[in-house]
Protein backbone atom coordinates (compact mmCIF):
# COMPACT_ATOMS: atom_id res chain seq x y z
CA UNK A 1 0.00 0.00 0.00
CA UNK A 2 2.78 2.41 0.92
CA UNK A 3 4.32 2.16 -2.54
CA UNK A 4 1.00 2.83 -4.24
CA UNK A 5 0.44 6.02 -2.34
CA UNK A 6 3.96 7.25 -3.06
CA UNK A 7 3.67 6.62 -6.77
CA UNK A 8 0.36 8.42 -6.85
CA UNK A 9 1.90 11.41 -5.09
CA UNK A 10 4.72 11.56 -7.61
CA UNK A 11 2.35 11.39 -10.54
CA UNK A 12 0.38 14.30 -9.19
CA UNK A 13 3.47 16.38 -8.59
CA UNK A 14 4.76 15.73 -12.10
CA UNK A 15 1.38 16.62 -13.54
CA UNK A 16 1.59 19.98 -11.84
CA UNK A 17 5.07 20.59 -13.17
CA UNK A 18 3.86 19.67 -16.62
CA UNK A 19 1.09 22.24 -16.40
CA UNK A 20 3.60 24.92 -15.48
CA UNK A 21 6.04 24.08 -18.27
CA UNK A 22 3.21 23.87 -20.76
CA UNK A 23 1.96 27.32 -19.79
CA UNK A 24 5.49 28.70 -20.12
CA UNK A 25 5.80 27.06 -23.51
CA UNK A 26 2.68 28.81 -24.73
CA UNK A 27 3.78 32.19 -23.39
CA UNK A 28 7.27 31.85 -24.85
CA UNK A 29 5.74 30.71 -28.14
CA UNK A 30 3.66 33.86 -28.44
CA UNK A 31 6.61 36.09 -27.54
CA UNK A 32 8.82 34.12 -29.89
CA UNK A 33 6.66 34.80 -32.92
CA UNK A 34 6.67 38.51 -32.22
CA UNK A 35 10.38 38.79 -31.55
CA UNK A 36 11.33 36.58 -34.50
CA UNK A 37 9.38 38.80 -36.86
CA UNK A 38 11.01 41.90 -35.44
CA UNK A 39 14.48 40.41 -35.79
CA UNK A 40 13.96 39.24 -39.37
CA UNK A 41 12.30 42.49 -40.45
CA UNK A 42 15.24 44.51 -39.16
CA UNK A 43 17.92 42.63 -41.06
CA UNK A 44 17.61 44.27 -44.51
CA UNK A 45 18.09 47.72 -43.02
CA UNK A 46 21.37 46.98 -41.27
CA UNK A 47 22.74 44.94 -44.19
CA UNK A 48 21.99 47.70 -46.69
CA UNK A 49 23.39 50.35 -44.41
CA UNK A 50 26.59 48.35 -44.24
CA UNK A 51 26.77 48.23 -48.02
CA UNK A 52 26.41 51.98 -48.33
CA UNK A 53 29.14 52.55 -45.77
CA UNK A 54 31.38 50.16 -47.64
CA UNK A 55 31.07 52.33 -50.70
CA UNK A 56 31.42 55.64 -48.92
CA UNK A 57 34.43 54.38 -47.01
CA UNK A 58 36.28 53.54 -50.19
CA UNK A 59 35.72 57.05 -51.50
CA UNK A 60 36.43 59.10 -48.44
CA UNK A 61 39.82 60.72 -48.48
CA UNK A 62 40.12 61.10 -44.76
CA UNK A 63 40.06 58.05 -42.59
CA UNK A 64 37.34 58.42 -40.04
CA UNK A 65 38.22 57.99 -36.40
CA UNK A 66 35.74 55.18 -35.89
CA UNK A 67 37.21 53.19 -38.78
CA UNK A 68 40.83 53.47 -37.67
CA UNK A 69 42.48 50.93 -35.47
CA UNK A 70 43.54 52.32 -32.11
CA UNK A 71 46.55 51.80 -30.01
CA UNK A 72 45.10 51.33 -26.59
CA UNK A 73 45.38 48.68 -23.92
CA UNK A 74 42.62 46.15 -23.51
CA UNK A 75 39.28 45.65 -25.10
CA UNK A 76 35.64 46.01 -24.19
CA UNK A 77 33.17 43.21 -24.60
CA UNK A 78 29.44 43.78 -24.60
CA UNK A 79 27.77 40.57 -23.53
CA UNK A 80 24.09 40.17 -24.33
CA UNK A 81 22.08 37.46 -22.57
CA UNK A 82 18.59 36.99 -21.20
CA UNK A 83 17.42 38.20 -17.81
CA UNK A 84 15.79 34.91 -16.94
CA UNK A 85 16.84 31.31 -17.13
CA UNK A 86 14.96 28.22 -18.22
CA UNK A 87 16.08 28.73 -21.76
CA UNK A 88 18.08 25.57 -22.28
CA UNK A 89 21.75 26.05 -23.10
CA UNK A 90 21.34 29.53 -24.52
CA UNK A 91 23.32 31.50 -21.96
CA UNK A 92 25.66 28.68 -20.99
CA UNK A 93 26.83 28.37 -24.58
CA UNK A 94 27.71 32.05 -24.62
CA UNK A 95 29.67 31.79 -21.39
CA UNK A 96 31.56 28.76 -22.62
CA UNK A 97 32.45 30.64 -25.77
CA UNK A 98 33.91 33.47 -23.73
CA UNK A 99 35.81 31.24 -21.32
CA UNK A 100 37.26 29.27 -24.23
CA UNK A 101 38.86 32.43 -25.61
CA UNK A 102 40.78 32.99 -22.39
CA UNK A 103 40.37 36.70 -22.53
CA UNK A 104 42.78 38.89 -20.68
CA UNK A 105 42.63 42.58 -20.14
CA UNK A 106 38.99 42.90 -21.11
CA UNK A 107 36.24 44.93 -19.53
CA UNK A 108 32.62 43.95 -19.77
CA UNK A 109 29.40 45.76 -20.40
CA UNK A 110 26.65 43.31 -19.59
CA UNK A 111 23.08 43.24 -20.82
CA UNK A 112 20.79 40.83 -18.98
CA UNK A 113 20.98 39.55 -15.41
CA UNK A 114 22.59 36.27 -16.44
CA UNK A 115 25.47 38.10 -18.08
CA UNK A 116 26.00 40.27 -15.03
CA UNK A 117 26.07 37.26 -12.73
CA UNK A 118 28.47 35.43 -14.99
CA UNK A 119 30.89 38.32 -15.30
CA UNK A 120 30.84 38.91 -11.55
CA UNK A 121 31.43 35.24 -10.78
CA UNK A 122 34.29 34.96 -13.26
CA UNK A 123 35.85 38.08 -11.76
CA UNK A 124 35.82 40.11 -14.93
CA UNK A 125 35.82 43.85 -14.66
CA UNK A 126 32.34 45.23 -15.31
CA UNK A 127 31.99 48.75 -16.68
CA UNK A 128 28.22 48.83 -16.69
CA UNK A 129 25.34 46.43 -16.57
CA UNK A 130 21.82 46.65 -17.85
CA UNK A 131 18.80 44.43 -17.68
CA UNK A 132 17.04 44.04 -20.97
CA UNK A 133 13.67 45.01 -19.57
CA UNK A 134 14.27 48.27 -17.78
CA UNK A 135 14.24 50.33 -20.97
CA UNK A 136 12.81 50.01 -24.44
CA UNK A 137 15.09 48.22 -26.86
CA UNK A 138 15.78 51.38 -28.81
CA UNK A 139 16.69 53.39 -25.71
CA UNK A 140 18.98 50.62 -24.56
CA UNK A 141 20.63 50.52 -27.97
CA UNK A 142 21.12 54.30 -27.85
CA UNK A 143 22.73 54.15 -24.42
CA UNK A 144 25.02 51.30 -25.41
CA UNK A 145 26.13 52.89 -28.65
CA UNK A 146 26.89 56.14 -26.85
CA UNK A 147 28.96 54.34 -24.24
CA UNK A 148 30.84 52.33 -26.82
CA UNK A 149 31.54 55.29 -29.09
CA UNK A 150 32.72 57.48 -26.24
CA UNK A 151 34.97 54.78 -24.84
CA UNK A 152 36.52 54.27 -28.24
CA UNK A 153 36.98 57.95 -28.99
CA UNK A 154 38.70 58.39 -25.64
CA UNK A 155 41.04 55.50 -26.39
CA UNK A 156 39.88 53.36 -23.50
CA UNK A 157 40.02 50.25 -25.65
CA UNK A 158 41.56 49.08 -28.88
CA UNK A 159 38.59 46.98 -29.78
CA UNK A 160 34.95 46.79 -28.80
CA UNK A 161 33.05 43.64 -29.56
CA UNK A 162 29.64 42.21 -28.95
CA UNK A 163 28.77 38.66 -28.01
CA UNK A 164 25.18 37.54 -28.40
CA UNK A 165 23.08 34.51 -29.32
CA UNK A 166 22.48 34.78 -33.04
CA UNK A 167 19.06 33.71 -34.15
CA UNK A 168 19.29 31.13 -36.93
CA UNK A 169 16.05 29.26 -36.51
CA UNK A 170 13.63 28.29 -33.78
CA UNK A 171 15.72 25.30 -32.84
CA UNK A 172 19.15 26.76 -33.51
CA UNK A 173 20.85 29.72 -31.88
CA UNK A 174 24.59 30.09 -31.98
CA UNK A 175 26.87 32.36 -29.99
CA UNK A 176 28.32 35.04 -32.24
CA UNK A 177 31.10 37.61 -31.92
CA UNK A 178 30.83 40.89 -33.71
CA UNK A 179 33.42 43.58 -33.82
CA UNK A 180 31.68 46.85 -33.20
CA UNK A 181 34.63 49.21 -33.23
CA UNK A 182 36.72 49.84 -35.26
CA UNK A 183 33.90 49.39 -37.72
CA UNK A 184 34.07 46.41 -40.01
CA UNK A 185 31.39 46.16 -42.60
CA UNK A 186 29.20 43.18 -43.36
CA UNK A 187 29.45 41.89 -39.87
CA UNK A 188 25.81 41.50 -38.85
CA UNK A 189 24.84 39.00 -41.42
CA UNK A 190 26.32 37.32 -44.42
CA UNK A 191 26.75 39.91 -47.14
CA UNK A 192 24.35 39.55 -50.01
CA UNK A 193 25.86 37.59 -52.85
CA UNK A 194 26.04 40.49 -55.32
CA UNK A 195 29.36 42.28 -55.40
CA UNK A 196 29.49 45.91 -54.33
CA UNK A 197 30.36 48.12 -57.24
CA UNK A 198 32.93 50.82 -57.06
CA UNK A 199 32.24 53.49 -59.59
CA UNK A 200 34.77 56.19 -60.20
CA UNK A 201 32.21 58.89 -60.74
CA UNK A 202 30.29 58.34 -57.53
CA UNK A 203 28.95 61.62 -56.17
CA UNK A 204 28.30 62.48 -52.54
CA UNK A 205 25.99 65.12 -51.25
CA UNK A 206 26.94 67.02 -49.15
CA UNK A 207 30.36 65.27 -49.04
CA UNK A 208 31.80 61.84 -48.40
CA UNK A 209 33.24 62.98 -45.10
CA UNK A 210 30.01 64.64 -44.09
CA UNK A 211 28.05 61.51 -44.81
CA UNK A 212 30.53 59.32 -42.96
CA UNK A 213 30.32 61.61 -39.95
CA UNK A 214 26.61 60.96 -39.58
CA UNK A 215 26.28 57.47 -41.02
CA UNK A 216 28.89 55.76 -38.83
CA UNK A 217 27.35 56.52 -35.43
CA UNK A 218 24.01 55.63 -36.93
CA UNK A 219 25.42 52.34 -38.15
CA UNK A 220 26.69 51.45 -34.68
CA UNK A 221 23.30 52.21 -33.22
CA UNK A 222 21.54 50.14 -35.86
CA UNK A 223 23.91 47.26 -35.33
CA UNK A 224 23.38 47.20 -31.59
CA UNK A 225 19.64 47.55 -32.02
CA UNK A 226 19.54 44.65 -34.45
CA UNK A 227 21.61 42.51 -32.10
CA UNK A 228 19.31 43.20 -29.20
CA UNK A 229 16.40 42.10 -31.38
CA UNK A 230 18.26 38.95 -32.41
CA UNK A 231 19.05 38.15 -28.79
CA UNK A 232 15.39 38.55 -27.84
CA UNK A 233 14.28 36.26 -30.65
CA UNK A 234 16.90 33.69 -29.61
CA UNK A 235 15.90 33.85 -25.97
CA UNK A 236 12.23 33.24 -26.58
CA UNK A 237 12.89 30.54 -29.16
CA UNK A 238 15.28 28.73 -26.84
CA UNK A 239 12.85 28.95 -23.96
CA UNK A 240 9.97 27.71 -26.07
CA UNK A 241 11.96 24.67 -27.18
CA UNK A 242 13.30 23.98 -23.69
CA UNK A 243 9.82 24.14 -22.21
CA UNK A 244 8.41 21.94 -24.94
CA UNK A 245 11.06 19.34 -24.17
CA UNK A 246 10.27 19.58 -20.48
CA UNK A 247 6.56 19.10 -21.13
CA UNK A 248 7.23 16.09 -23.33
CA UNK A 249 9.57 14.58 -20.75
CA UNK A 250 6.97 15.08 -18.02
CA UNK A 251 4.42 13.27 -20.20
CA UNK A 252 6.76 10.30 -20.66
CA UNK A 253 7.44 10.16 -16.95
CA UNK A 254 3.74 10.20 -16.14
CA UNK A 255 3.08 7.32 -18.56
CA UNK A 256 5.88 5.35 -16.93
CA UNK A 257 4.68 5.99 -13.41
CA UNK A 258 1.08 5.24 -14.28
CA UNK A 259 2.18 1.82 -15.47
CA UNK A 260 4.04 1.23 -12.20
CA UNK A 261 1.02 2.42 -10.29
CA UNK A 262 -1.35 0.07 -12.09
CA UNK A 263 0.99 -2.88 -11.58
CA UNK A 264 1.30 -2.17 -7.88
CA UNK A 265 -2.44 -1.86 -7.50
CA UNK A 266 -3.07 -5.12 -9.34
CA UNK A 267 -0.50 -6.82 -7.15
CA UNK A 268 -2.25 -5.62 -4.00
CA UNK A 269 -5.61 -6.87 -5.26
CA UNK A 270 -4.20 -10.28 -6.15
CA UNK A 271 -2.58 -10.58 -2.72
CA UNK A 272 -5.81 -9.75 -0.97
CA UNK A 273 -7.68 -12.30 -3.07
CA UNK A 274 -5.09 -14.89 -2.20
CA UNK A 275 -5.57 -14.17 1.49
CA UNK A 276 -9.32 -14.54 1.26
CA UNK A 277 -9.17 -17.75 -0.74
CA UNK A 278 -6.55 -19.29 1.55
CA UNK A 279 -8.64 -18.47 4.60
CA UNK A 280 -11.73 -20.01 3.00
CA UNK A 281 -9.83 -23.18 2.04
CA UNK A 282 -8.60 -23.55 5.64
CA UNK A 283 -12.17 -23.76 6.92
CA UNK A 284 -13.28 -26.46 4.47
CA UNK B 1 12.61 51.80 -64.98
CA UNK B 2 14.11 52.31 -61.59
CA UNK B 3 14.18 49.74 -58.87
CA UNK B 4 13.13 51.54 -55.72
CA UNK B 5 13.64 50.08 -52.26
CA UNK B 6 12.50 51.90 -49.16
CA UNK B 7 13.65 50.25 -45.96
CA UNK B 8 13.13 51.25 -42.34
CA UNK B 9 14.53 49.48 -39.28
CA UNK B 10 11.09 47.92 -38.75
CA UNK B 11 10.41 46.61 -42.21
CA UNK B 12 10.87 46.89 -45.92
CA UNK B 13 8.22 49.45 -46.85
CA UNK B 14 8.47 49.42 -50.62
CA UNK B 15 10.28 47.26 -53.14
CA UNK B 16 9.24 47.62 -56.76
CA UNK B 17 9.96 49.18 -60.14
CA UNK B 18 9.01 52.84 -60.57
CA UNK B 19 9.40 55.48 -63.29
CA UNK B 20 10.73 58.31 -61.17
CA UNK B 21 11.43 59.22 -57.56
CA UNK B 22 11.60 62.56 -55.79
CA UNK B 23 13.56 62.66 -52.55
CA UNK B 24 14.02 65.34 -49.88
CA UNK B 25 17.78 65.56 -49.34
CA UNK B 26 19.75 67.81 -47.02
CA UNK B 27 20.90 69.84 -50.02
CA UNK B 28 17.40 70.20 -51.47
CA UNK B 29 14.78 68.19 -53.25
CA UNK B 30 16.02 65.98 -56.06
CA UNK B 31 14.18 63.98 -58.66
CA UNK B 32 15.77 60.80 -59.87
CA UNK B 33 15.11 59.37 -63.29
CA UNK B 34 16.61 56.21 -64.78
CA UNK B 35 20.31 56.49 -65.76
CA UNK B 36 21.07 58.87 -62.95
CA UNK B 37 24.68 59.34 -61.92
CA UNK B 38 25.74 57.27 -58.94
CA UNK B 39 25.04 59.24 -55.84
CA UNK B 40 24.97 58.81 -52.10
CA UNK B 41 23.06 61.42 -50.19
CA UNK B 42 21.37 62.20 -46.90
CA UNK B 43 17.61 62.32 -46.48
CA UNK B 44 15.79 64.72 -44.19
CA UNK B 45 12.12 64.76 -43.20
CA UNK B 46 9.97 65.65 -46.18
CA UNK B 47 7.94 64.13 -48.96
CA UNK B 48 9.08 61.16 -50.97
CA UNK B 49 7.14 61.00 -54.19
CA UNK B 50 7.41 58.21 -56.68
CA UNK B 51 5.53 57.66 -59.86
CA UNK B 52 4.66 54.49 -61.71
CA UNK B 53 2.51 54.54 -64.84
CA UNK B 54 1.36 58.05 -63.99
CA UNK B 55 0.21 56.90 -60.58
CA UNK B 56 1.78 58.99 -57.88
CA UNK B 57 2.48 57.76 -54.37
CA UNK B 58 3.48 60.05 -51.54
CA UNK B 59 5.22 59.05 -48.35
CA UNK B 60 6.46 61.03 -45.39
CA UNK B 61 10.14 60.40 -44.76
CA UNK B 62 12.26 60.69 -41.64
CA UNK B 63 16.04 60.98 -41.44
CA UNK B 64 18.29 58.63 -43.34
CA UNK B 65 20.37 57.94 -46.39
CA UNK B 66 19.84 57.14 -50.05
CA UNK B 67 22.03 55.32 -52.49
CA UNK B 68 21.32 55.93 -56.14
CA UNK B 69 22.77 53.99 -59.05
CA UNK B 70 21.96 53.90 -62.74
CA UNK B 71 18.93 51.66 -62.32
CA UNK B 72 18.19 51.51 -58.61
CA UNK B 73 17.39 53.73 -55.66
CA UNK B 74 17.85 52.48 -52.14
CA UNK B 75 16.39 54.61 -49.39
CA UNK B 76 17.19 53.85 -45.76
CA UNK B 77 15.15 56.02 -43.42
CA UNK B 78 13.90 55.84 -39.85
CA UNK B 79 10.38 56.69 -41.00
CA UNK B 80 8.50 56.03 -44.23
CA UNK B 81 4.79 56.53 -43.80
CA UNK B 82 2.45 56.24 -46.77
CA UNK B 83 -0.18 58.97 -46.75
CA UNK B 84 -3.04 56.62 -45.94
CA UNK B 85 -1.20 55.13 -42.97
CA UNK B 86 -0.68 58.44 -41.23
CA UNK B 87 -3.01 58.73 -38.28
CA UNK B 88 -3.60 62.35 -37.66
CA UNK B 89 -4.59 62.07 -34.02
CA UNK B 90 -1.58 59.99 -33.09
CA UNK B 91 0.79 62.33 -34.89
CA UNK B 92 -0.84 65.37 -33.30
CA UNK B 93 -0.18 63.82 -29.90
CA UNK B 94 3.41 63.01 -30.77
CA UNK B 95 3.87 66.57 -31.95
CA UNK B 96 2.57 67.98 -28.68
CA UNK B 97 4.85 65.68 -26.73
CA UNK B 98 7.86 66.76 -28.75
CA UNK B 99 6.99 70.44 -28.36
CA UNK B 100 6.54 70.01 -24.65
CA UNK B 101 9.91 68.34 -24.38
CA UNK B 102 11.56 71.14 -26.32
CA UNK B 103 10.12 73.76 -23.98
CA UNK B 104 12.07 72.28 -21.10
CA UNK B 105 15.27 72.84 -22.92
CA UNK B 106 17.39 73.38 -19.84
CA UNK B 107 16.42 69.97 -18.45
CA UNK B 108 17.48 68.02 -21.52
CA UNK B 109 20.87 66.77 -22.48
CA UNK B 110 22.14 67.80 -25.88
CA UNK B 111 21.22 64.42 -27.28
CA UNK B 112 17.71 64.35 -25.87
CA UNK B 113 17.13 67.78 -27.31
CA UNK B 114 18.27 66.65 -30.73
CA UNK B 115 16.02 63.58 -30.55
CA UNK B 116 13.01 65.67 -29.61
CA UNK B 117 13.72 68.19 -32.35
CA UNK B 118 14.04 65.40 -34.91
CA UNK B 119 10.80 63.90 -33.66
CA UNK B 120 9.05 67.23 -34.09
CA UNK B 121 10.31 67.62 -37.64
CA UNK B 122 8.97 64.19 -38.54
CA UNK B 123 5.53 64.87 -37.10
CA UNK B 124 5.31 68.21 -38.89
CA UNK B 125 6.06 66.60 -42.23
CA UNK B 126 3.46 63.91 -41.70
CA UNK B 127 0.79 66.42 -40.74
CA UNK B 128 1.64 68.57 -43.72
CA UNK B 129 1.24 65.70 -46.14
CA UNK B 130 -1.95 64.46 -44.57
CA UNK B 131 -3.65 67.84 -44.48
CA UNK B 132 -2.67 69.15 -47.85
CA UNK B 133 -3.85 66.11 -49.72
CA UNK B 134 -7.14 66.05 -47.94
CA UNK B 135 -7.97 69.52 -49.13
CA UNK B 136 -7.51 68.62 -52.76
Amino acid sequence: MAQIREVKKRIRSIENTKKVTHAMELVAGAKMRKSQMAALAGRPYSVNLGEIIDEVKAKSARKHELLKAKNAPGEIIILVTSDRGLAGGLNINLFREILAKEIKNAKFITVGKKATNFAAKSRFEILASFTSEEKSTLDLARTLSKMATNAYRQSQASKISLVYPHFESTIKQTPKWIQLLPIQINSIDQPTAQPTYHYDDLIFEPSADGILESILPHFILTQIYQILLEAKASEHSARMVAMKNATDAAGDLIDDLTLTYNQARQEAITKELLDIITAQRAFE
Amino acid sequence: MLHLQIITPEKSVFDDEVDQVTLPTTTGQITVLPHHTDLVTQIKPGEMIFRKHNKETIMASGYGFAQITKDSVKVLVDLAAPEEEIEEKKIEEAKKKAEEALKQKHLLSEEEYATAAAELQKTLVQLKIKRRHRRL
